[in-house]
């Protein structure tokens, strides 16, 4: 599509003017990035923008250092969130300044229906004023000896996170309280268990007839310290599911314990997304695993992660039979041959596949052209892993046959070459609707040089990498700002960023809120 | 095209007539429902007046109908496609200047042609695109209404939150 920086304001003109409905038809295709810019243009945008509600995609980041602040602002005007987030990893929140919380919460309270915290003495003072609450998120809160919460403090409550690190009192209380719920039932659940499996599955159960998402974390468990009793309670517990839409095992090691659970689990459970991972090479192969899957979930499953090291040719057969209704699908390339591959993934043009992370290729070459000339509609790509190799020929094809990407993960190329090539065979344009991009900079590098009329303008993150031909510094930095406008997120491997820098880098990405995974404010 | 097929006159707010093909008028949802609620589509002499659409809008518009006669009707869930595809030829014909294109929208929700509205809203928005409050403002031309200290607020309530 051509740009349309050749229109300009017409001289001395007034302010045009369009009805409200019209300016939220257009503000409605923009992005969240955009709308926070919109919104700082004029009072009627303001309140269009509100009208949008804009407010309830984003969310509130409340800090120790930010908390006054947010009180005088929420004592001019109405704050409207749905989700928040208390953030105390720097600056934990005194209790002094919990009354300036509740009055926060006792204002904003009944709009939250999503809230992260990392600290659960703060979750006890809220406790009462979080009437909609439906997701709560403990994952990051560490231990704190005598702080109790009851679940049935939220009657709303739909999905919850526990917590990785939460010591023993903490973890076997809040377990406790998880499996005394008894004003709702939960969907969504992410359970982590270092200790007691026993437990774990007893708060599991009381939950198994309504979860619809699962996440599960055994961490330390090897199978032969699990007794008969126990299996048979793993059994029991995962028969009674009937719900379940979403199984994320990545963090259950031991491959016996996967296999229980796909074996218990019935076929009524719509299994849409299946997760699983293993990263030992001596493993026994994962192969029946996914034979299980195939045979019980292929005619509901859209998404499979199957992340395992020793995925071999005989894997290959069983994807085969699921592939072609996938929309997502990771795997990792390191053990199979190129053929291999494309038939798991593409024997035939493959129009479903709109997802692919293929971790650790081999693929070069034709058999890559091959592969990405019947993937036509992703959206999605992860070439990433130590054994990939990405050079010119590979960046091409993709250039060429992927016109819908829009997350785009590449390793630094390994191209030894003039840029000439690439430049000369680029269909770059194709992925000016790029939203995620991680790569070196040669891709950018081609419009630059082509001086093509093409800018990133929906690019928001950018992971570069130095390559050989074009090693990334500060200055380059400064280069490339114009072809990608809206970068909110930059992480440039293996350089650093004094406040200098920064001060410099912001004036050429106005957007930009995280460097190197450092927030801007 | 078929000989038959009966024209129609249509009148623009200044007075111009257009003689136009029915197919091709009927582009519009609004004069669609004139034509059929007031049993107008027989009568070759009836002229419809359009109120809000000036001689030269009116004139680009038919040349959009003419362009876009053959065009199924688009599907209405069918989002994704229509945002992503603008054709080089409708990129082409919505590079005007700022008022006419603003005309433009003006005539096409009044028409109710939702292609061309969906087109000439997707090329102000993104005409945003990328830009801060202040290259926004001189664009269109916009006074900034904030006073300093709303301003500030405004600022800091941006920082604070992050996309969902």
């Amino acid at each position: 599509m051509t740009t349309f920086s050749d229109i300009r304001s017409d001289n001395n003109s007034t302010k045009l003017e369009l009805p409200n409905e019209i300016w939220m038809k257009i503000f409605s295709s923009l992005t969240h990035g955009d709308l926070l810019q919109i919104n700082l243009v004029c009072k009627d945008w303001y309140d269009l923008i509100v009208a949008l509600n804009i407010k309830h995609k984003s969310k509130l980041v409340i800090t120790g250092q930010n908390l006054k602040n947010i009180y005088d602002l929420m004592q001019r005007g109405t704050l409207r969130y749905k989700c928040i987030e208390i953030d105390e990893r720097s600056n934990e929140i005194s209790s002094v300044d919990h009354v300036l919380l509740c009055e926060i919460f006792e204002q904003i309270g009944s709009d939250i229906v999503q809230l992260k915290l990392y600290n659960l003495s703060t979750l006890s003072v809220l406790n009462n004023l979080l009437p909609n609450l439906k997701e709560l998120d403990l994952l990051c809160v560490g231990p704190k000896k005598g702080v109790s919460i009851d679940f049935n403090k939220f009657p709303n409550l739909k999905s919850l996170k526990m917590p990785h690190f939460a010591g023993n009192y903490t973890r076997s209380h809040l377990l406790e309280s998880l499996t005394q719920i008894s004003r709702t039932r939960l969907e969504k659940l992410l359970l982590i268990d270092n200790y007691s499996l026993k437990d774990t599955l007893k708060a599991l159960a009381s939950h198994a007839s309504s979860l619809r998402w699962l996440q599960l974390h055994f961490n330390s468990w090897c199978f032969s310290r699990i007794t008969l009793p126990l299996l048979s309670q793993l059994s029991e517990t995962f028969k009674t599911f009937s719900h379940l839409e979403l199984l994320d095992m990545r963090a259950i090691e031991t491959k016996e314990l996967k296999k229980i659970i796909l074996e218990n689990l019935s076929t009524e459970n719509p299994l849409q997304t299946i997760v699983l991972r293993s990263d030992c090479m001596d493993d026994d192969v994962h192969d029946d695993l996914l034979e299980l899957i195939a045979q019980k979930w292929s005619g509901s499953l859209e998404c499979l992660k199957f992340l395992c090291w020793d995925t071999t040719g005989n894997s290959v057969n069983q994807l085969s039979l699921m592939s072609g209704k996938l929309k997502s699908l990771s795997m990792y390339g390191c053990r199979l041959a190129a053929h291999d591959i494309i038939h798991s993934i593409a024997p035939k043009t493959n129009n479903k596949l709109r997802e692919l992370n293929l971790f650790h290729s081999r693929l070069i070459g034709q058999s890559f052209c091959t592969l990405v000339q019947r993937l036509p509609n992703l959206i999605a790509l992860n070439l990433t892993g130590c054994n990939s190799k990405v050079g010119d020929e590979e960046m091409v094809y993709i250039f060429r046959h992927l016109p819908q990407m829009r997350h785009l993960f590449l390793p630094p190329c390994i191209s030894q070459n003039g840029i000439e090539y690439l430049c000369s065979n680029s269909n770059i344009s194709n992925l000016k609707r790029l939203q995620t991009l991680s790569s070196c900079l040669c891709p950018i590098n081609v419009v630059q040089i082509l001086n093509l009329n093409v800018k990133f303008k929906e690019l928001r993150y950018f992971k570069l990498y130095s390559c050989q031909r074009n090693p990334v510094s500060k200055a380059r930095l400064t280069d490339i700002a114009a072809y990608i406008p809206a970068l909110e997120k930059l992480f440039a491997v293996y350089l650093l960023f004094d406040n200098n820098d920064i001060q410099e880098i912001r004036k050429s990405f106005p957007r930009l809120r995280e460097l190197n995974r450092r927030r801007l404010f | 095209m078929c000989d038959e097929m009966p024209n129609i006159k249509l009148e623009s707010s200044d007075g111009e007539i257009f003689d136009v093909d029915v197919k091709i008028a009927k582009c519009s949802g609004t004069i669609r429902t004139m034509l059929e609620d007031c049993g107008m589509e027989d009568n070759v002499n009836a002229i419809v007046p359009l109120l809000n659409v000036n001689s030269a809008i009116l004139r680009k518009i038919l040349v959009w109908a003419d362009h876009h006669k053959d065009d199924p009707l688009p599907a209405e869930d069918d989002e994704n496609k229509r945002t992503y595809h603008i054709s080089l030829w409708d990129a082409d014909f919505v590079k005007v200047d700022q008022s006419t294109l603003f005309d433009l929208i003006l005539a096409a929700n009044y028409l109710d042609i939702k292609s061309l509205l969906h087109v000439t809203c997707k090329t102000v928005a993104n005409m945003m695109e990328g830009k801060t409050p202040e290259m926004i403002r001189k664009f269109f031309n916009i006074p900034n209404d904030f006073t300093p200290a709303e301003k500030e607020q405004l600022g800091a309530e941006n920082e604070w939150s992050e996309e969902e």
